[in-house]
């Protein structure tokens, strides 16, 4: 067996093999139950349909979907301009804890400017931890990779620092965690009964302004060119640096709207386990939806689906709640698995030599 | 300080700075050939998962590390599969295999909860373990500590002494220059990974075996993550990297001690410092102005995609 | 349920005919009953002693209740879902058998009047929600006795997680039982700021033992406090579920939960149609509080002794907090002769006289 490059990049596979990928963890999900001696159909079932099956589980899909759609569609800018950001996850923290030490500030307060303020405050700390990472890259040729890995850690000591100290509840028996924010900090919902936020509109609106900017405007096409060939960008006058510093920030700034989004919503307050590893789910869901913005909004679907389908299956086969990792992680495995299709062939003859073995 | 004090200080620094220093050889040869594997957390996990069952089931603690260690590499080969043999990219791969690894862990572990297991007893050198101060630190460790002395050694050797350190550190930094040499780039590569693998399962191993011998999920607690700053931190040198576990370790302990002397510090603070350090020393790398300094910066070639048919 | 045996295609159709009737219930079904845990079930802790007492249920109730359990639920922004989802299913006594889960419960039990929400550690009741917890610190009293009786320098170990009201609660009872055998004895704290971190909690076992500890006990998840004193060669107490196994040479004692009792009457009460909301506190005397697995070495007149202790606190003298107390600094903190009651229990955040080291 050997790997034969394509001439041109094959335009099924682009489409196609986030669903081959799918396809392959639905079958290695049924032969993993299968030798468990769990029902497999009906374990997928109880994973991947009974969550949502009725407006409820919908809701809530789309709640668990939305952090996930705003990380990824700040990571996609960064990837497509080859600027490997893995600090969604740190920059949602951050977003979280300005905002909502903001939203402590404000708690009392009351007037149509206190929403955005917390808002704005929630996008301030995502931008400012995304401007670290951008500064170290531009002024000192750091890493973005381990600079942002660095500061993952560090927004998530912070977190803890703050709700073990200045920002613990004074009336909460010292447990760690903050005061209950005030409805008039909290997002509004989109109906009373579920739990899903106005955020859901933001994700929508930007998923495609995203698109539009991609597609029609100076700036999308230039994070386009600049991610094919560096060089090619900066003979046709492109700036690296500012380049870098708006993928950064623009990723920065979503990945705090969802923190923001997620203290001031269904959460209600500032707590040590804020992210369930949201900014690390963001990075499968760009990849899964092909960095594409409608894409992504599915990929993030599904990954949310998992994070339901594994309390689901606990529910009802008392099976390990590990197995929603175990999917994530055989998901994106595949994924990068038959996305080799797209830039080559498989071959079966013998008779040429190898050339992938070096 | 009197030398009773010093000497538990010392000893509590090799025993938390231990598990960092396994991994971080194992990132540091990875890296030097030009692959960054971010999936320490889950070939660590499965390294301890692994290494406890076949403890508990055999009662033999060297099976156990054997097998843990294997557990590491079968775990790695699984990257190496899809980050070299199918050139997808590493940082992607590394991202899945921790998540999948934590959860494998998790899953396989979950019938072995709560079992107990007799952790590895220390092996005490007659006479060597009762000189004062170092003795103790030097001579009266568990096998898995010794065998990370041995293997950071062996790990310097090979990265600074050896010929196959140049091939190594040239496949890092320009893979296509030292295929056209006649260097077996992929074959390097695929060896590096493996190591890697090894070194994080036997990291696995100590913990689940030695350092609080049981099973847990999330055992590690982001030592993966700390190992590769902790490889940044010592810019790619086996004797920084050895001081570097070790401080890094302390650290992870040090509000505990703190708080025997009678000072109040946040843990949470202290935490950040091996993160906030490492980028200072990355900061410190690369001054601007000056030339790119090929021995202590990053591999050049790090992360990137090799393409063998490119050129 | 019924939906979950029908075949798939069968379910697949109903889903599209019959949306609403998937949640009707069925009278001759066992009562549902659904546990929710915020950490893993672990080696040793919380989550397992809930999980052993619901293991009991099973076996006591038998065909009558059908029990599920949810362990590792993130209590930010998963509980208020997964506690909506089970109550839709149908369940119908939930337990939330964490602090964490204070805020979900209070949003979703207005909501579904009919099923019974049980908050472990908690405050908050209404008239689906009642509160649940076990008077630990007896236990933590009769284990400080008799960590006073055997030790010879005089310090005792305690490895503290969070300064919480409950884990304060532990150790001022702990050194209160102790000052009962010997009153100058000291207790010297070290706190990890975690609940489930086993090297930490070794690392600080380790360190009360070079302070020269000679009985370790630690309110933390892992074992590994118990590990470290065991193979130091000190005296060990293990706290939550049986520890004995983690200290083959060494165990004094271990103060377990013992879930069961309540959980039994609790059930009794759903199934009998006579439950009422209740804010219940149980110890010794119905042994939720125990103390089990004495150690071989332990000598005979420690036992006898804790038993007398233990039998007093059932028959006169239930509380060991009784006036005077004093705090680290030598106020008084409870007048002489006066007994503290539940709401100051429950709030506590100052230690005895006696104790080293400070709040974190």
């Amino acid at each position: 067996m050997r790997l034969e490059a394509r001439h041109r990049p094959s335009k099924f596979f682009v489409l196609f093999s986030p669903v081959l990928a799918a396809l392959l963890t639905l079958v290695s999900g049924y032969l993993m139950f299968s030798t468990l001696g769990t029902p497999p159909l009906e374990t997928l079932y109880s994973f991947f349909i009974f969550p949502i099956q009725d407006w409820y589980g919908i809701s809530e899909l789309m709640l668990k979907a939305v952090p996930l759609l705003l990380c990824a569609l700040g990571l996609s800018l960064c990837f497509r301009a080859k600027v490997w950001n893995i600090g969604a996850e740190g920059q949602f923290l951050m977003g979280a804890l300005v905002g909502g030490a903001v939203a402590l500030q404000l708690n009392e307060q009351s007037g149509f400017w206190v929403m955005p303020a917390v808002i704005l405050a929630g996008v301030a700390g995502g931008l400012f931890w995304a401007a670290i990472a951008a500064g170290l890259r531009n002024y000192f040729r750091c890493n973005e990779i381990l600079t942002t890995i660095m500061l993952n850690y560090i927004a998530l000591n912070l977190l803890l620092w703050a709700v073990h100290g200045p920002l613990k509840d004074p009336h909460g028996f010292n447990f760690p965690e903050s005061a209950l924010f005030s409805p008039a900090v909290s997002l509004p919902l989109i109906h009373d009964y579920y739990r899903t936020n106005i955020s859901l509109y933001f994700a929508i609106g930007l998923m495609v302004c995203l698109s539009l900017m991609m597609a029609r405007t100076q700036l999308g096409y230039r994070i386009r060119v600049f991610g094919e060939d560096e060089s090619a960008a900066r003979f046709a006058g492109f700036g690296t640096a500012s380049l870098v510093t708006i993928v950064l920030l623009a990723s920065g700034g979503l990945a705090g709207l969802a923190g923001i989004s997620e203290v001031a919503g269904p959460v209600g307050q500032l707590i040590p386990h804020l992210s369930v590893g949201y900014g690390y789910a963001a990075i499968i869901v760009v990849f899964l939806g092909r960095m594409n913005p409608f894409g992504m909004a599915l990929a993030s679907l599904l990954i949310g689906l998992t994070y339901m389908g594994g309390e689901s299956i606990q529910m009802d086969y008392n099976l390990p709640k590990a197995v929603t990792q175990l999917f994530q992680g055989m998901l994106l495995f595949f994924l990068l698995v038959t996305d080799l299709l797209i830039h080559y062939r498989v071959r079966f003859d013998l008779k040429q030599p190898t050339e992938v073995a070096n | 300080m009197d030398i009773a004090l010093l000497e538990n200080l010392l000893f509590a620094m090799v025993r938390s700075g231990t598990p960092l220093l396994f991994c971080g050889l194992g990132v540091l040869i990875c890296e030097r050939a030009g692959v960054l594997n971010l999936g320490q957390e889950g070939m660590m996990l499965m390294g301890a998962v692994v290494s406890f069952i076949v403890t508990y089931s055999s009662g033999n603690a060297g099976l156990g590390i054997l097998a843990g260690t294997l557990a590491g590499i079968a775990t790695s080969a699984l990257f190496a599969f899809i980050a070299l043999f199918l050139r997808a990219n590493q940082v992607a791969t590394g991202l899945a295999l921790s998540i999948f690894g934590a959860g494998l862990a998790a899953f396989v572990g979950a019938p072995y909860v709560g079992e107990t297991i007799q952790g590895l007893s220390a092996l005490q050198m007659p006479l060597l373990a009762d000189i004062p101060l170092l003795g103790r630190v030097l001579f009266a460790q568990d096998f898995l500590v010794y065998l990370s002395w041995v293997m950071a050694i062996l790990v310097f050797l090979v990265s600074q002494r050896w010929r196959a350190g140049i091939l190594i550190r040239a496949v890092g930094e320009n893979p296509q220059v030292a295929r056209k040499l006649g260097v077996p780039v992929q074959l390097i590569r695929y060896l590096a990974v493996f190591f890697g693998g090894a070194m994080a399962g036997l990291s696995g191993a100590y913990l689940s075996l030695s350092y609080t011998p049981l099973w847990a999920e999330g055992i590690s607690a982001g030592r993966g993550w700390i190992a590769l700053a902790l490889v940044v931190f010592a810019s790619w040198r086996t004797g920084r990297l050895m001081l570097g576990a070790y401080l890094f370790g302390l650290s992870s302990i040090l509000h505990l001690l703190m708080q025997g002397f009678g000072f109040a510090v946040s843990p949470n603070l202290l935490a950040m410092t091996p993160y906030l350090v490492t980028i200072l020393v990355l900061i410190l790398l690369s001054r601007p102005g000056k030339k790119r300094n090929k021995v202590l910066a990053a591999p050049a070639s790090l992360g990137k995609v090799y393409l063998p048919e490119a050129h | 349920m019924f939906f979950r045996n029908t075949p798939i295609w069968l379910r697949i159709a109903l889903l599209l005919a019959l949306p609403t009737s998937l949640f009707a219930q069925q009278p001759i079904e066992p009562l549902q009953v659904a546990f929710l845990h915020e950490n893993p079930v672990g080696e040793g802790g919380w989550t397992l002693s809930h999980e052993k007492s619901r293991a009991q249920i099973d076996e006591y109730f038998g065909e009558l209740v059908q029990t599920s359990a949810l362990d590792g639920v993130n209590p930010g922004v998963d509980a208020e879902r997964v506690m909506t989802q089970l109550a839709r299913e149908g369940k119908q006594l939930i337990f939330a058998t964490s602090f964490g889960f204070l805020n979900p419960t209070r949003r979703v039990a207005p909501r579904f009047p009919d099923t019974i929400f049980e908050h472990a550690s908690g405050y908050l009741t209404s008239t689906n929600v009642g509160t649940y917890q076990i008077r630990a610190y007896q236990g933590r009293y009769l284990s400080g006795v008799a960590a006073a009786m055997v030790s010879e320098t005089g310090v005792l170990g305690y490895v503290g997680s969070f300064p919480i009201p409950e884990v304060i609660r532990g150790i001022n009872a702990f050194v209160l039982g102790a000052q009962s055998v010997n009153p100058d004895i000291v207790i010297e704290m070290v706190w990890i700021n975690s609940w489930s971190d086993a090297g930490k909690a070794r690392e600080a076992a380790e360190l009360l033992v070079f302070n020269g500890a000679d009985v370790i006990t630690h309110h933390t998840e892992s074992s590994s406090a118990i590990q470290a004193a065991d193979q130091a060669g000190v005296w060990s107490i293990g706290y939550q579920s049986d520890r004995s196994a983690a200290a083959p040479n060494k165990h004094l004692v271990s103060v377990v939960h013992n879930w069961f009792p309540f959980y039994r009457r609790d059930i009794q009460a759903v199934l009998d149609g006579e439950w009422q909301s209740h804010s219940t506190w149980i110890g010794v005397e119905e042994d939720a509080s125990q103390l089990v697995s004495w150690g071989a070495s332990v000598p005979p007149e420690v036992i006898d002794r804790v038993q007398q202790v233990k039998q007093q606190m059932i028959d006169e003298a239930p509380n060991p907090f009784v006036g005077p107390l004093y705090d680290t600094q030598g106020q008084l903190m409870l007048e002489e002769g006066i007994a503290m009651d539940d709401e100051a229990l429950l709030s506590m955040e100052w230690f005895v006289k006696g104790v080293e080291g400070q709040l974190p």
